[in-house]
């Protein structure tokens, strides 16, 4: 049965690769969920670029050139309306629906900011693609005994079950088996425990950083700890893509 | 004149020929058999000695260019020999060739490796290598996806992810301290002040101390350098996380991939060809390892890596000859000769309007599938094949099969051709062929000698004897048991016996050409089974030889129609002077017919030349002009030893417009000059056939029987006057096989054979006068026509004038 609750997914002027796009609408398709995808542009590097001495570093040949306001936002526009074009023709062949919206702001402001009860999907950056190395697609779930555990064990199991996915990487803290694991209604599902043992926030920035899943599952209410600037450079490193699953009132209410 | 001369002079009775002598019969009982079905059958050696023996030399010979050809006539039973031969000599030599395949060439592609392998192991190495590849497409993705490699992966990538990172998170954080943010730009990064963890903006950090900002920008310059260090410091480690993950790809597609080559080096290891292939493949695979561990979901049964081992065809074993199922050395008939399947090729397919090929579509050529044995092919079909002749010299010559296409021969095409590693090559051809192509290659074809060493000679026919006659019946039942037909009576043997003398031509010789006979079994076979027998009997097999003469026979018919309506001028009775009836065979294919025709001769003064008109016209052969020739040397010999000839005489064949070849005509040219000379008249009822020499000796002719029944059947359908004849060679007597309706009119008086020796006989019997009288006529005739020419010589001086 599909979930009312729009995804939503924060887009900014880094773009997003076209293989975590089609892997977004897949993911949303096998949830049943509509997509609300904020178009960000970042006042903050803009500001960063108004200043007169400010110089980007890049990452080819470490080469140093000016930040031009300008030059960000066409790079931004462009990698942003890439983003819409390529997201409108996914959503139409797998049916799922599809919002729009732009806005000011930071994508972590954004996902970390909005209101209780919607669940949302941080993809990885276009560079961090390529650092995946060979491994299989996996699905992983982070359980912390928190309030969000149940939402996120609710997502596995739908991915789960319409994604014919077979096995799921567990980062608990908890004694195993976490009790929320109980939730887990998909026969054939192998679950693989993995070596965490805490999820502080210097570990949840260490697991985030080392991110290879091709989607880890996380209550919201994790990353609301961590640092914002912190958490913006290992979400910066990271090589897979984050599901926020909100345990809040609305997930409740939700079929 | 010539009644005169034949009742002064007349000519001494000639004995005619007694109807037992003009043919050779076989006494049904004289053959210690009933039937056919008694008889054990012949191996098809029947008067074959010679050409058997040099076939087992030939057969059993080594070196090079010691392969055969074989002479003989198509249906002269040359396959059958050659076959029986051949599985007697495979049968002494049990071990079959080795099998070879095509493997690619890693190194380059286009020139694939050939390996040899023992009998039926090209198979089996086949199949190991396509269970290897099933084994790595299961071991590979296993080994990649198992915990360890994925472990080891994941501590390695963490590791250079951490370097990286920690490098990034050190130089944030002492960005941090200083009061600066580092931040990710879309590429690469940026430094920008910062208070109380927020970015300032251009106004607030305007706003800040002079001193401040000065620190700022002083630590952001620090930091940008730093940064800058970092970056450069990617590229490394990236370079080195790219080695570290290869090693470590390397390091476990080692440890899956080496058991199985392992277990295939020893299973081959006393093959060093295959075991280098096999460390080249094994490399290749480390090498594109990758492609194994991709895996497929296209498959509804899981993991069905059966299918998936087409996808890597490069190693995969293209077995070109299997002998694995062989018991000896191969025999291949190859019908149909021509380039391609003479030498093998590559074969290519189109993939989006590009032709592409490799080493797996390479096909072998009957070269290839006859190495080690033989080879049997047909002289005519590969000299007619394009190229096909040109290749297969080459080939025996260099010893070895080099697959290559026309294009690639004649440099017709620059498109990149596959050239595969010839094959050596160890076999014996054996080459079919009539003796005129083989003649013909002997003489203009250089190399043919020297590769073509050993020459077989089918004969066509062999003496008839009781021994002969018995094998020949033994032949009979051969080929009626090859061809599914009744047995056949000793009557019917027998009568195969006498049609094989007259299909021989001689009744002293047994014709062996087995297309013949069985074709004539197998129409009287049709009879008999149309008449309810069980056997073939004597009368089916005259009825199958009559009717098959009678189907062939219109031309025959049409001929001697033109004869008794006088549209081609041929006279049975009465005499004339400078004429007389000739014999000649007329052939169209396999059937022979004989018919007289008319020569006649002029003789006139002149200065002693016999013109011979079919010559002059380019309707006469070599031969027949030489006999005319010997004719003129035999007139003048004869009849003008010491004394000019002071003739012109014309000799001719009336009414003949398709050209005349051979000497057996030269009695009958003789008897008609010496009328027209003489003037002494020749009997129209008789025919003659015979060739001659200077001294007037008659010599023996071909067609004997042929020309006979020719001659018998006119006069019989103007009825038969009771002095006509055919005056033949004495030498052909032995050859005589008359059909029985002649040898019917000799023995009642009707008709009569005379054999003569000498040109005196025949001219004796032709003109009915003694020879002695008719060389005075000669004589006479001849001063006559010398007196005439003097007086002609000294009217010319003017010797009477004065006189």
């Amino acid at each position: 049965m599909a979930d009312p609750r729009p995804l939503l997914v924060p887009i900014d002027d880094f773009g997003l690769d076209a293989e975590a796009l089609a892997f977004l609408v897949e993911t949303a398709a096998q949830l049943g969920r509509p997509l609300q995808v904020l178009l960000l542009e970042s006042p903050r590097l803009y500001g960063i670029a108004d200043l007169p001495f400010t110089r980007e570093i890049t990452l080819f040949g470490a080469g140093e050139r000016d930040l031009e306001r300008k030059l960000l936002r066409r790079h931004g526009g462009r990698a942003r309306s890439e983003a819409r074009e390529r997201l409108a023709e996914l959503a139409a062949l797998r049916r799922v629906a599809l919002e729009f919206e732009v806005r000011e702001g930071e994508r972590l402001g954004c996902v970390l900011r909005h209101e209780p009860g919607v669940d949302s999907w941080l993809p990885r950056r276009p560079a961090a693609a390529a650092a995946r190395g060979v491994r299989p697609p996996a699905l992983g779930i982070v359980l912390a005994g928190v309030a969000g555990d149940s939402a996120a064990v609710a997502a596995a199991n739908a991915l789960a079950a319409r994604g014919g996915r077979r096995d799921l990487y567990v980062h608990s803290n908890q004694p195993w088996p976490p009790p929320a694991l109980g939730g887990l209604a998909t026969p054939g599902l192998q679950l693989h425990r993995l070596p965490t043992t805490a999820l502080d926030p210097p570990a949840l920035l260490r697991l985030l950083r080392r991110l290879r899943n091709e989607l880890l599952i996380m209550p919201r209410e994790l990353l609301l700890t961590l640092d914002p600037l912190a958490l913006e450079q290992a979400m910066d490193r990271a090589a897979g893509q984050l599901l926020l699953v909100d345990g809040g009132e609305a997930a409740a209410k939700a079929p | 004149m010539t009644d005169g001369l034949r009742q002064r002079a007349p000519a001494p009775a000639a004995e005619p020929l007694p109807a037992d002598a003009l043919y050779r019969s076989c006494p049904p009982e004289s053959l210690a058999f009933a039937s056919t079905a008694e008889l054990e059958p012949l191996p098809f050696e029947l008067g074959q000695e010679r050409a058997v023996e040099a076939l087992d030399f030939g057969l059993a010979v080594g070196g090079p260019g010691f392969n055969i050809f074989l002479a003989g006539s198509t249906g002269s039973g040359r396959r059958e020999l050659l076959r029986g031969l051949l599985e007697r000599t495979r049968a002494t030599r049990a071990e079959p060739p080795e099998d070879w395949c095509y493997v690619n060439n890693f190194d380059d592609p286009g020139k694939p490796i050939a390996l040899r392998l023992p009998p039926g192991r090209g198979r089996q190495l086949r199949s190991a290598m396509a269970r290897a590849m099933e084994e790595l497409l299961t071991i590979l993705p296993a080994t990649f996806q198992g915990d360890e490699y994925q472990a080891r992966l994941q501590e390695l990538g963490e590791f250079f992810q951490e370097r990286e990172s920690d490098a990034f998170q050190a130089l944030a954080e002492k960005a941090s301290a200083r009061g600066v943010a580092m931040l990710k730009t879309p590429s690469g990064y940026t430094l920008a002040p910062m208070k109380d963890g927020e970015v300032l903006a251009p106004a607030a950090f305007e706003k800040l101390p002079e001193a401040e900002r000065k620190a700022t920008l002083e630590a952001i310059e620090g930091l940008k350098e730093e940064l800058k260090g970092v970056v450069r410091q990617l590229p490394g480690w990236k370079k080195e996380s790219l080695d570290r993950f290869r090693e470590l790809n390397s390091d476990f597609c080692r440890q899956a991939v080496t058991p199985v080559f392992e277990r295939l080096r020893g299973e081959y290891g006393d093959l060093p060809a295959v075991v280098d292939w096999l460390a080249a493949v094994q490399a290749a695979v480390m090498e594109e390892v990758e492609s194994f561990t991709q895996l497929r979901q296209d498959s509804a049964i899981p993991d069905n890596v059966h299918e998936r081992v087409k996808e890597f065809p490069q190693y995969s074993v293209n077995v070109l000859i299997d002998h694995g199922d062989s018991d000896g050395p191969p025999i291949v008939h190859e019908d149909n000769p021509t380039f391609g399947n003479l030498l093998g090729r590559a074969e290519q397919l189109a993939q989006m309007g590009t032709l592409l090929t490799d080493f797996t579509l390479v096909r072998a050529g009957a070269l290839h599938r006859a190495n080690g044995g033989y080879l049997v092919l047909e002289a005519e079909k590969v000299l007619t094949s394009p190229f096909a002749w040109t290749a297969l010299k080459r080939t025996l010559r260099a010893r070895e099969i080099r697959i290559q296409s026309l294009d690639q021969v004649f440099s017709f095409a620059s498109t990149v051709q596959l050239e595969p590693e010839p094959i050596p090559l160890d076999l014996k051809v054996v080459l079919l062929g009539d003796y005129l192509t083989g003649y013909l290659l002997q003489e203009y074809d250089p190399e043919f000698a020297t590769l073509f060493k050993v020459t077989a000679d089918m004969a066509p026919d062999v003496s008839r004897t009781e021994d002969s006659t018995r094998l020949f019946a033994q032949l009979l039942a051969t080929l009626q048991r090859r061809d599914g037909l009744l047995p056949i009576e000793r009557g019917g043997v027998a009568r195969c016996v006498e049609l094989a003398s007259r299909l021989a031509g001689d009744g002293s010789r047994l014709d062996l050409h087995q297309g013949r006979l069985g074709n004539l079994l197998a129409e009287a076979d049709f009879l008999a089974r149309r008449d309810g027998a069980e056997e073939v009997r004597a009368e089916h097999v005259s009825a199958a030889r009559e009717a098959a003469d009678r189907r062939r026979g219109q031309w025959q018919e049409r001929a001697r129609e033109q004869i008794l309506r006088e549209r081609t001028l041929v006279a049975t009775e009465g005499d004339a002077v400078g004429q007389v009836n000739g014999l000649a065979v007329h052939a169209f294919g396999e059937y022979r017919f004989g018919l007289p025709t008319r020569i006649t001769a002029t003789a006139r003064l002149g200065s002693g030349k016999v013109l011979d008109i079919e010559r002059e016209v380019d309707l006469g052969g070599k031969i027949h002009s030489k006999a005319v020739l010997i004719i003129s040397a035999l007139l003048a010999n004869r009849w003008a030893r010491e004394r000019p000839l002071p003739l012109a005489a014309t000799l001719v064949f009336e009414q003949s417009y398709g050209g005349i070849e051979g000497d057996s005509a030269s009695v009958a040219e003789l008897a008609a000059l010496v009328s027209a000379i003489a003037g002494v008249a020749l009997r129209q009822d008789l025919a003659v056939t015979g060739s001659l020499n200077q001294h007037g000796a008659v010599q023996p002719i071909g067609g004997v029987n042929d020309k006979v029944e020719g001659f018998f059947d006119l006069c019989a359908a103007r009825g038969l006057t009771g002095t006509q004849g055919v005056v033949i060679p004495a030498a052909n007597r032995d050859q005589l096989m008359l059909a029985e309706r002649v040898r019917e009119a000799v023995a009642d008086g009707r008709f009569h054979l005379y054999a003569v020796a000498t040109a005196d006989e025949a001219l004796a019997l032709l003109t009915g006068v003694a020879i002695e009288a008719l060389d005075n006529a000669m004589d006479e005739r001849i001063d006559a026509l010398l007196a005439q020419a003097q007086r002609y010589a000294r009217a010319g001086r003017g010797e009477n004038k004065d006189g």
